[in-house]
Parts: structure tokens; C-alpha cells; sequence
């Protein structure tokens, strides 16, 4: 059930009509139930494993919260990081490593390798549903979070329709307490998610699927062997792409969710008006980077243990985080790049003072522009890396 | 890489021209949203405006989405992630 079909509309418009007349409790109990239908929508045979890592992380999290011992806390965390992250592992990147295995062997002379006797279906919205719950744990166990009392409100706060497949990934300390009080009509509110999904709509539909026409042309071909032009009007083709698809998805959820009287964080601020890399961090995807941030780049050291261990954090960030984005090589080589960038960056800042450079003085708006120039040309290349496995996955 | 190894090859030809009219027509829109959002500290469009134009801006979207929707539906890039 794709945000920009006509299905997905009649399933909105039926359980927002119904939502809205029923109480708090048992508009959850309708939320949760529409949730799990929209997810049996795309394969039912996926619901058990949403349901079992849903259980799981809310016993272990209040079993966390229930006891002192550092080691047993210790402990229920390690279980619940490992099923989450086994999960994760077994289905998103089992293939992946597979294949790669294979390759080695074949690349040391040993043939006829066993790697396509079985072969493992990527859930949908896998890598967006772990990484929340694997949030909600560890701010359990940091005492960030009290754990939820109701299997209900927190199989709810994971499953959430809007959220579900594609993110914004939520923060536990943002929705859980929205699950878990009352949500009000406000027909501004209303108003305001309708105009989003509509502005999701054009960005999916107008800007992404037009661009995809000349990316997928560019990409295979049909517009002639690659040179200059028919290379730099399929890589922004792309870009563009890439961007309306994704903003315009976010933009939907965000919508939808707001119908429903939830707020939803932002994910996208102009990244193309970035200045620089990391600025564009700060801008794309956010709800990721944030995550990467506060979940690996900082739990690694951040910048706290100076400025080798600074870019090493940098890189390991940003190549678990090409990674998470697709089990293929060229995404590692992706995060590689994004992470080389970043690090370039920040020793050019220590050198020359761009630090100000996000704010545009009339002195410094030539290189401000410059800045922006940049940036916005290196993820257009970077997202070109990338999309070669994405074209393939797509064709697939 | 072969793809991005052309960026040493030149050549031009008409059809060129019509592919970057093109992206243009579908990619400036955007960027001016963006410029828009931007220096207003909106959200989207007219977020903080008033009621009227708000509706304004929602029946230009449906117009555009019902006339220039493109006649392949891709599916959301992000889904397969």
C-alpha cells in the first residue's frame, strides 16, 4: 500500500472518519489494529516479526527499568540490541554477506559455491522500525525514559501507519508520550496535515517521477553513451529524484499523522541550500543523522578524545550509515565518501575559518555560495555512486 | 564509474537541450519552494500565512499533481530500505 496510490487514500480517509469518534484508549486499539493491517498489506508473513521484536524490547525494557543490577541491566540490554540487531542481520544483510563470501572464494580459485540455496526476503520498513526500538531501549537503560506500561502504547509507538515503512524514525521521548494522552481535533492541525500530504503528493508525484524519467534514461542509456551532458543531466535528474521522492514521502507521513493528531518530526530542511556536508547532514534525512548521532557517533567518543579518534568516529558513522541504506557495496563506498568529506571538512576548518560560513555576511556570501555549490555537487556525485544498486533493487 | 568516466567525453545534441528544459521545468519549482521555506522559516509553503492562501496553495498542488503527475509511478525510493 504505496503513500501516492489510490488505496492508500481510502484506508486514510476510513480510519481517520472512524479515529476521531471513538475515545482515547480505544483510538489506540484502532491505531494499532490499522497499523498492523497496512503492514500485512505488503506481506503478512512479516507481521509475527514485528510482533515478536515489539515484545520483546517491551519486557526487557521493563524488566531494565524494574532493577538496579548493573550487570542484569547490562545483560537484558545486550539480549534485546542482539535480537533486534540479529534481525536486522538475518534479513536485511544475510544475503549480502552471502554473496560477498561467495565472491571471496571465487576470487581465491574455489568454484560452484552453495550461495543461492536460500535466499531471504527484506521485511519492509526493517531498518526504520529496529532502530527505533533499539532508541527506546537504550534510553531505558540510560534512565533517559521511563518504559511504557501498556504492550498496546508501545506495539502502537512502533508501528505507527504513518511511520512504519519508511520513517521519519521517531524518537521515543517525542511519540511515546503522544501514544500514550489524549490527542485533541484541531482543525487548524487538520488543515495543515491535509496541505502537507497534498505538498508530498507534489513533490512524489510531479518533481520525483519526472526526474525519474530522465534519471532512468540517462542511467540506461536510451539517451546515448555516457558524456558530459547525458552524465551531469542524469546524476541531478537523480538527485532531484531522490529528493522529491523522499521529502515528498516524508511529507506524506508527517500529513497523515497530523490527521491523526500526532506530531511528527521534521526530516527534510532545504538540504540542497546546504553550505556545507555537514550542514547538509543537518538538513537531509534528518531523523537519521540525529539518530546516528546520538546513538553511535557519540556512544564511539564523538569528539571528545581528539581529533584522530574524531575521524575515525566520523568515518565508522558514516559507513554503518551507507550500510544501513542498502546491503551492497557501493553503499559502504557511498558512507566512505559522505565520511572522508565530513572529515576533510573539518580539518579545512581548522585551518581556514568556514566555520562561519553558514552565516552569510555580504563579505562572506561569495564563498558562502561557493560552499553551497560544493556541497550540493558532491551529494549529487555521491548519490550517482549509489544509485546504480538502487536502479538494479528497483528493476529488481 | 563507466558512467561517471564520460564526464570527459563531450558531445552535444538536440535532444540535450530538451532533457535540461526538462529537469528545469520539474527541479526549479522545487528549488524555489525550498528558497521560499527557507527565507520565511517555513516548514512548507505559506506554513505561518494566512487561511485563504493556504487553500490557494493546496488546489495549485492538487491542480499540479492531477495535470503534471508523471504517467510512470516509481516506487518510493526509501521503501526498499
Amino acid at each position: 500500500m504505496f503513500f501516492d496510490t489510490p488505496i492508500y487514500i481510502v484506508f486514510l480517509t476510513l480510519v481517520v472518519l472512524t479515529y476521531w469518534r471513538l475515545g482515547w484508549r480505544p483510538q489506540n486499539h484502532l491505531l494499532l489494529l490499522a497499523s498492523y493491517v497496512f503492514y500485512g498489506w505488503w506481506d503478512p508473513r512479516f507481521l509475527g516479526l514485528i510482533a515478536a521484536s515489539t515484545i520483546v524490547d517491551f519486557y526487557c525494557a521493563r524488566a531494565i527499568a524494574r532493577t538496579d543490577d548493573g550487570a542484569r541491566r547490562k545483560l537484558l540490554l545486550t539480549i534485546s540490541l542482539v535480537i533486534n540487531f540479529g534481525f536486522l542481520g538475518a534479513f536485511k544483510y544475510f544475503n549480502f554477506f552471502m554473496d560477498s563470501f561467495a565472491t571471496a572464494l571465487e576470487g581465491l580459485g574455489f568454484h560452484h559455491t552453495p550461495t543461492a540455496a536460500l535466499r531471504i526476503l527484506l521485511p519492509p520498513g526493517i531498518s526504520f522500525y529496529t532502530f527505533q526500538e533499539v532508541a527506546y531501549i537504550v534510553d531505558v537503560y540510560k534512565r533517559r525514559l521511563k518504559p511504557a506500561d501498556s504492550l498496546v502504547d508501545y506495539a502502537l509507538f512502533i508501528s505507527l501507519f504513518p511511520h512504519l515503512i519508511a520513517g521519519p524514525i521517531q524518537r521515543p521521548d517525542h511519540l511515546l508520550p503522544q501514544v500514550q494522552a489524549p490527542r485533541r481535533f484541531d482543525s487548524e492541525r487538520f488543515f495543515n496535515g491535509l496541505l502537507l500530504i497534498l505538498s508530498g503528493l507534489f513533490r512524489k508525484a510531479v518533481i520525483a517521477d519526472n526526474c525519474a524519467l530522465l534519471a532512468d534514461a540517462a542511467f540506461s542509456g536510451r539517451m546515448g553513451p555516457p558524456n558530459l551532458p547525458v552524465v551531469l543531466i542524469g546524476t541531478y535528474a537523480f538527485a532531484w529524484q531522490i529528493y522529491g521522492d523522499f521529502s515528498g514521502y516524508s511529507d506524506i507521513a508527517r500529513g497523515s499523522a497530523q490527521l491523526l493528531g500526532f506530531h511528527f518530526m521534521v526530516n527534510f530542511r532545504q538540504p540542497y541550500l546546504a553550505t556545507s556536508l555537514q550542514d547538509f547532514w543537518r538538513r537531509w534525512h534528518i531523523s537519521l543523522s540525529t539518530w546516528l548521532r546520538d546513538y553511535l557517533y557519540i556512544p564511539l567518543g564523538g569528539s571528545r578524545d581528539g581529533e584522530r579518534r574524531t575521524y575515525r568516529n566520523l568515518m565508522l558513522t558514516m559507513l554503518l550509515g551507507g550500510l544501513w541504506h542498502g546491503a551492497n557495496w557501493t553503499y559502504v563506498v557511498w558512507g566512505g565518501i559522505h565520511g572522508a568529506g565530513l572529515g576533510l571538512e573539518r580539518a579545512a576548518r581548522r585551518v581556514w575559518p568556514w566555520r562561519r560560513l553558514t552565516r552569510p555576511t555580504r563579505r562572506r556570501r561569495r564563498s558562502w555560495r561557493c560552499g553551497r555549490r560544493a556541497s550540493s555537487s558532491s551529494t549529487s556525485c555521491a548519490w550517482r555512486g549509489s544509485s546504480s544498486a538502487r536502479s538494479r533493487s528497483a528493476r529488481q | 564509474m563507466t558512467f561517471l568516466g564520460g564526464l570527459r567525453i563531450w558531445a552535444w545534441s538536440a535532444e540535450y537541450g530538451l532533457a535540461l528544459r526538462f529537469l528545469a521545468v520539474f527541479s526549479v519549482p522545487l528549488m524555489l519552494l525550498d528558497l521560499i521555506n527557507e527565507r520565511r522559516g517555513d516548514e512548507y509553503l505559506l506554513e505561518t500565512s494566512w487561511v485563504p492562501a493556504r487553500v490557494a496553495i493546496g488546489m495549485a498542488m492538487m491542480a499540479f499533481v492531477t495535470l503534471f503527475a508523471a504517467n510512470q509511478l516509481n516506487a518510493f525510493i526509501y521503501f526498499r530500505f
